[in-house]
């Protein structure tokens, strides 16, 4: 679906942000795009959608340049960016308009989503909150039937009940021919919805796996201070340690801390990364 | 629903964009004519009102120059704002995520900015024209001064090849700035010929030089044949203008980038 290969890019001369990036991401997956602030999340996102262009090396959407902009490969792409604006007509002109764009634009998805999440239909959409605004765009996303999502931090902005109503939205969508690429900070708000973990660092992707595979690997524990067990990483917490540890053939699964794990990716990345090397050796 | 699977252009697309830039706009668009309209009816009015106004200033010849004025500004105006969303992060992915060519994009932008525009704009001023001419003839109890504006006629076209040329300039500037697109441009066509005029200035000063200095003198057939071409090459200068602003916007909004 998407081929990053070798991209390099700067938006100051000799400011390098990403530096020969490679990363391959595929159909019916919901990808968690992780990242420090000022990793690149947004910049990489505005690739895969061609808003920017490479300096060098190439970005692909369906075998395509993003940058060329074709009109075949944008029909499949729609992207939800973290901060927009929206004109100051109503939802239903908004789809009026839009929608025709769209071959397999689903009405019903639209009108489901936007119940569901409890969107004003009938102000203009300059006059609704950031958060209704998003509501929005959520459900207009959706109901493309685009085969791209790229989400940039989805549920900034969203109340706790919204939160919730997007999750079950989007595990309610059918994602079997869609790839869905989800940047965010939250990452409590989406831990049970992405299926694919991607860590973004100094313009390198730094940990690429599946929350299947991250689960055969890596035991996430609380552990107490003098357990002396093989510790990747760990941090101190209420009554002893919570800690990733190396899992071992044949034990129960754990529940993945995707916080504890984004944090030791950042601090201990080459430890985490070994784990997932040796089998493939 | 029907889509074209052709890349570089589809009429179906080419609609849908016409349809999303007059929904988009439509509102500054027809508050913009019509204050351009009442504008120029209330300066008619003015010296109809008074009472020694003379028949002859009242059709609407009179006001023909200002109505032309606001014609030509007001779509030069529209122009600069029809890319209004790229040049924001928080509007630009919507118009350049659309999925339809750039082609598209382009043409659709210079079509509702210059054959659109002008079609409505001449309509709304051939409709004042009936309106004024109508109240004059009603004012004079006679039609002897009954004259309609003619979008027809040679000094119109003349008008509109102009309105075109200045169009190509500010589509281009209205991808290429990113804010005050209108008093950017312009600022630049001024610049322009400031410095046209003073290169034309320099070129006649050394010619006038010469012809003192050799006692050079142009021949008369020269300058014959000079007028010959001169209305020729205006039209062939100014098309050749048209097609390079054209194709430099094309490919500055092909090249926009937005972070």
């Amino acid at each position: 679906m998407i081929s990053i290969k070798n991209l390099t890019f700067a938006f100051r001369k000799n400011q390098l942000l990403f530096d020969a990036l490679n990363l391959e991401l595929q159909t019916g997956r919901i990808y968690g795009l992780f990242g420090l602030n000022g990793a690149g999340k947004t910049t990489l996102l505005n690739h895969i959608s061609g808003m920017l262009f490479p300096k060098s090396g190439s970005c692909d959407i369906l075998g395509k340049a993003s940058g060329k902009r074709d009109p075949d490969t944008l029909r499949e792409l729609f992207v939800l960016p973290e901060q927009f604006d929206l004109p100051p007509i109503t939802a239903k002109s908004y789809v009026n308009i839009h929608a025709p764009f769209y071959p397999r634009f689903d009405s019903d998805i639209l009108n489901q989503a936007l119940n569901v999440l409890l969107v004003e239909q009938d102000k203009n959409l300059n006059e609704l909150s950031y958060g209704q605004r998003k509501k929005f765009l959520i459900a207009f996303a959706l109901a493309t039937n685009a085969r791209l999502l790229l989400m940039d931090e989805p549920t900034n902005g969203l109340d706790i009940p919204s939160k919730s109503q997007f999750r079950k939205i989007m595990a309610a969508n059918d994602h079997t021919d869609r790839c869905v690429v989800i940047s965010t900070h939250q990452v409590r708000d989406l831990e049970a919805m992405i299926d694919h973990l991607t860590v973004l660092n100094e313009g390198k992707i730094i940990f690429h796996q599946g929350i299947d595979t991250i689960a055969d690997k890596l035991s996430f524990e609380k552990i107490a201070d003098d357990d002396n067990r093989f510790v990747l990483y760990s941090e101190e917490i209420f009554g002893g340690k919570a800690a990733i540890v190396p899992k071992k053939p044949g034990t129960k699964e754990t529940q993945i801390d995707l916080e504890l794990l984004f944090n030791g990716i950042i601090q201990k990345g080459d430890l985490i990364n070994q784990q997932f090397q040796r089998e493939q050796i | 629903m029907n889509h074209s699977h052709s890349t570089l252009f589809s009429i179906t697309r080419f609609q849908f964009i016409l349809k999303r830039f007059l929904l988009l706009n439509q509102k500054n668009w027809v508050i913009g004519l019509l204050g351009a309209i009442g504008l120029v009816f209330s300066m008619w009015m003015l010296p109809v009102l008074l009472i020694d106004t003379p028949i002859e200033m009242l059709g609407f010849n009179v006001i023909k120059g200002t109505a032309m004025f606001f014609y030509l500004a007001g779509g030069l105006a529209l122009t600069s704002r029809i890319f209004f969303e790229l040049h924001s992060t928080t509007t630009a992915f919507q118009f350049l995520t659309l999925p339809a060519s750039t082609l598209e994009k382009f043409i659709a932008a210079w079509f509702i900015t210059s054959i659109a525009y002008t079609v409505v704009a001449i309509a709304s001023l051939f409709i004042l024209s009936v309106i004024i001419e109508m109240i004059s003839a009603f004012r004079m109890g006679t039609w002897e001064f009954f004259k309609f504006f003619n979008p027809f006629h040679p000094d119109q076209l003349q008008r509109y090849a102009a309105y075109f040329f200045y169009h190509s300039i500010f589509l281009l500037g209205a991808i290429y700035f990113k804010k005050n697109n209108f008093l950017k441009t312009l600022l630049v066509i001024i610049t322009f010929f400031i410095a046209m005029f003073f290169i034309i200035a320099v070129v006649g000063l050394i010619l006038a030089f010469m012809m003192i200095a050799d006692n050079f003198s142009f021949e008369y057939q020269l300058l014959e044949s000079a007028a010959v071409w001169q209305s020729f090459l205006t039209y062939l200068i100014g098309i050749i203008t048209i097609s390079v602003f054209l194709l430099l916007g094309f490919l500055q909004l092909r090249n926009k980038q937005v972070a």
